[in-house]
């Protein structure tokens, strides 16, 4: 079901109900956003025609997943027993044997580092490559993809799957958007239940809109006449681009068609399980079919686990072992391995790259309160599709997990190898002045 | 919210189930619940009455849930409740019964309640970062027994319901976790990572004597004793997936109980001593099924 929801939010004084019609207005039927920014045309083909980013929002433990220490002392190694893959050499740990048994169609890179220690700023240089200060931030990496693609139809060329921007706690990711390249290349938010309804928060301060029964401007334009709505005082503009996105594609039977997961076999919505993550996951699947270059797949909105009135991300720092245990492994194991087996099936994961980690890793040795604490020197990611070659295992972790061997690859060069799988080259990079001084890994390549 | 399994017979009464162990046998598993969401530890009521039960009820959310097995309805066993709780467990009255809550940020106590809903006891975490977890209620209702993190290890500890007089009952490296008495409250059962990956241990009720009842590659974990006291049942991972396992009070004789190419988790005990109540994972889902024993 692809439903709008509803929610309260505090009226705007000083945008009134006919400045918003107006506003609606102006934005003709089939005319997209991408009309309104530029629309790049002649592009070089690049290997992967979409990216989807997973992002384990809160940073997973590496040795307790994907970088175990059987041999390391027991105040480090932690109490999973470890796995083969199908990959020689790569051990994962008992959590995850279904990823276990298809790291032939990927690769890892065990030795990640970051220079941000909280999850805030770890965040951003995870999604932008750089540090929020000194400002200005500079662009997701998505954004930098939707600029240089621009829009397909009236699909958006970057979504972002959550219930909103990512936080932690209270305070959001400057890195989630835009950035330099301004807010149109913010992502479209959209969110997805654990039972596959969609809602598009963009949409939810016009109470009682259903798409469903929007079949033209005109429909839509009686509904906005009818229904009793609210705008945030704060972010106008912002919402207003993002609100457009979300109206455009609701007025596309095809975009409106990406978006609804009913469409899918209970078999293949079971492949993903029922969470927000699986479900999300397969959303990022039937989003790249259609068309859109860029999603950000996030586990979760927010970074703590058990925070009351948070959803439950990566970050350990309590049931560190129960929570990836009883929780997210499960989630993760079932989702993302049928996010590739999906991308297969229907011919996309050659021309789709999955880039799946998260902004830092967290403490080889155990807290004192039985988990683990964040730790930027050493982490993994996982590549799949879309130009990287599979089945390699890229560097190593010390015999503790604590220290990169060899030369560290940072959050820069991650966003840089996407971009240029992406079709961005370096003349590209350059000209749109983002991901300056970043190098592609040549070793997935 | 979903289509049945069609190979899944729900369509007579529980009482009636328990009452005739051969029609349970011809008709299980036996699904429970139907909503689908995702499960975690839960706890039989003594008198098999009731199953109280971890659900996710949003993405925010660990919610508790009652399910009445005689009209297999569910309900939310605190309905006001606004942090997560989890982690429920009865005492052997079938009445009191233990919880994990959340009270701020990254932290959770155990709560102890009677049956009418009067709070009978707060075991509260220490400062910053802190909770305790798997609470077992001794059987004489005289004490909590609990695993806490502390000097980067778990170990078991009991106190009385107001957390006072704390004692230690495991204290060895590792994850000591899933405390359960057997049901003269003289011995316990639990998992421990002591010497490796986790493996399941007894010892006596004052922590002494500490036994290794399995040995097996992966995971083995979640004992609980049976009613008689005689048997044992745990989750394991030695054959690739999280599966149930039951095996003699001595550890002998281990045998598998499930075979789902999916996730069985979380299991308990039925009264009669035959049956358990599991969390499947089928098709992406999460119900609580009821399955039997394979013949000793």
């Amino acid at each position: 079901m692809f439903d709008v929801g509803s929610f309260r939010t505090k009226t705007c004084g000083t945008v009134g109900r006919r400045s918003f019609l107006r506003l609606a207005a102006s934005v003709p039927i089939g005319m997209g956003l991408s009309q309104a920014v530029g629309q790049q045309v002649e592009l070089p083909r690049p290997r992967a025609k979409s990216v989807i980013f997973v992002f384990l929002w809160g940073a997973p433990s590496h040795l307790d997943t994907c970088d175990p220490k059987p041999d390391a002392p027991l105040e480090f190694r932690g109490p999973f027993h470890p796995i083969a893959t199908r990959t020689p050499g790569l051990n994962f740990t008992e959590l995850l044997p279904r990823m276990a048994s298809r790291s032939d169609r990927f690769s890892i890179i065990r030795t990640h580092a970051t220079s941000e220690p909280g999850h805030p700023d770890g965040g951003t240089v995870a999604l932008t490559g750089f540090k929020e200060i000194p400002a200005p931030v500079q662009p997701n990496f998505g954004s930098i993809v939707a600029k240089h693609r621009g829009h397909k139809g009236n699909l958006p060329p970057f979504v972002s799957l959550a219930r909103g921007i990512v936080m932690d706690g209270a305070r959001r990711i400057e890195g989630y958007g835009g950035g330099t390249l301004s807010q149109a290349y913010d992502p479209l938010l959209v969110g997805c239940s654990a039972e596959g309804d969609v809602e598009i928060p963009a949409l939810q301060l016009l109470d009682g809109l259903n798409p469903l029964r929007i079949r033209d401007r005109a429909t839509l334009m009686r509904q906005l006449d009818t229904v009793p709505r609210t705008l945030e005082t704060m972010g106008f503009d912002s919402w207003s681009r993002n609100f457009q996105s979300a109206y455009d594609l609701l007025l596309t039977p095809q975009a409106r068609q990406a978006f609804d997961l009913t469409r899918e076999s209970e078999t293949t919505r079971g492949r993903f399980g029922y969470s927000v993550f699986g479900q999300s996951s397969l959303l990022a699947c039937r989003l790249v079919e259609a068309g859109v270059p860029y999603v950000q797949l996030n586990y979760s909105r927010h970074v703590e686990a058990l925070n009351p009135g948070f959803e439950f991300g990566w970050d350990t720092h309590l049931y560190n072992f129960e929570l990836l245990q009883d929780h997210h492994c499960p989630i993760l194991d079932r989702a993302y391995p049928a996010l590739l087996d999906e991308l297969q099936e229907r011919g996309l994961l050659d021309e789709t790259l999955v880039v799946l980690m998260g902004e830092f890793g967290r403490t080889p040795r155990i807290s004192p309160n039985a988990a683990r604490d964040h730790w930027p020197p050493c982490y993994f990611s996982i590549w799949a599709g879309g130009g990287v070659q599979p089945g390699r295992v890229i560097g190593s972790s010390d015999k503790r997990g604590e220290q990169p061997i060899g030369s560290p690859i940072s959050p820069l060069m991650v966003g840089t190898t996407i971009a240029e799988l992406a079709g961005l080259d370096t003349q590209a990079r350059a000209e749109m002045n983002v991901l300056t001084g970043g190098q592609v890994i040549d070793a997935l390549l | 919210m979903r289509c049945c399994n069609r190979d899944m017979l729900v369509g007579f009464g529980f009482c009636a189930i328990v009452a005739s162990a051969a029609a349970l046998r011809a008709a299980e598993p036996v699904q429970l619940t139907r909503d689908g969401r995702l499960k975690f530890a839960m706890t039989v009521s003594s008198n098999g009455r009731e199953i109280v039960y971890c659900e996710l009820a949003n993405p925010a959310l660990y919610r508790l849930m009652k399910l009445n097995l005689q009209d297999r309805t569910s309900q939310p066993l605190h309905p006001k409740a606004e942090t997560s709780e989890f982690d429920p467990v009865f005492a052997a009255d079938g009445k009191t019964y233990a919880f994990l809550k959340t009270i701020g940020v990254l932290q959770a106590a155990i709560v102890i309640h009677d049956d009418m809903g009067n709070k009978l006891g707060q075991v509260a975490p220490a400062g910053g970062f802190s909770g305790l977890r798997s609470p077992a209620i001794v059987p004489d209702r005289s004490r909590v027994l609990y695993s806490f993190g502390e000097g980067g290890r778990q170990q078991l500890f009991s106190a009385k319901f107001d957390g006072s007089d704390r004692q230690t009952l495991a204290d060895t490296p590792g994850i000591n976790n899933w405390p359960a008495f057997s049901p003269d409250g003289r011995t316990l059962v639990f998992g421990s990572s002591r010497d490796a990956d986790f493996e399941i241990y007894r010892m006596n009720a004052d922590g002494s004597v500490p036994q290794r009842l399995t040995n097996s590659p992966g995971q083995d974990i979640r004992p609980k004793f049976s009613p008689d006291g005689k048997r044992i049942i745990f989750t394991s991972h030695r054959d690739g997936n999280a599966e149930i396992y039951v095996m003699q009070a001595d550890g002998s004789h281990p045998q598998r109980v499930t075979h789902s190419p999916e996730r069985d988790d979380y299991a308990d005990w039925l009264p009669d001593g035959e049956h358990l109540v599991i969390v499947r994972e089928h098709d992406g889902w999460h119900d609580l099924f009821s399955v039997s024993l394979p013949p000793q």
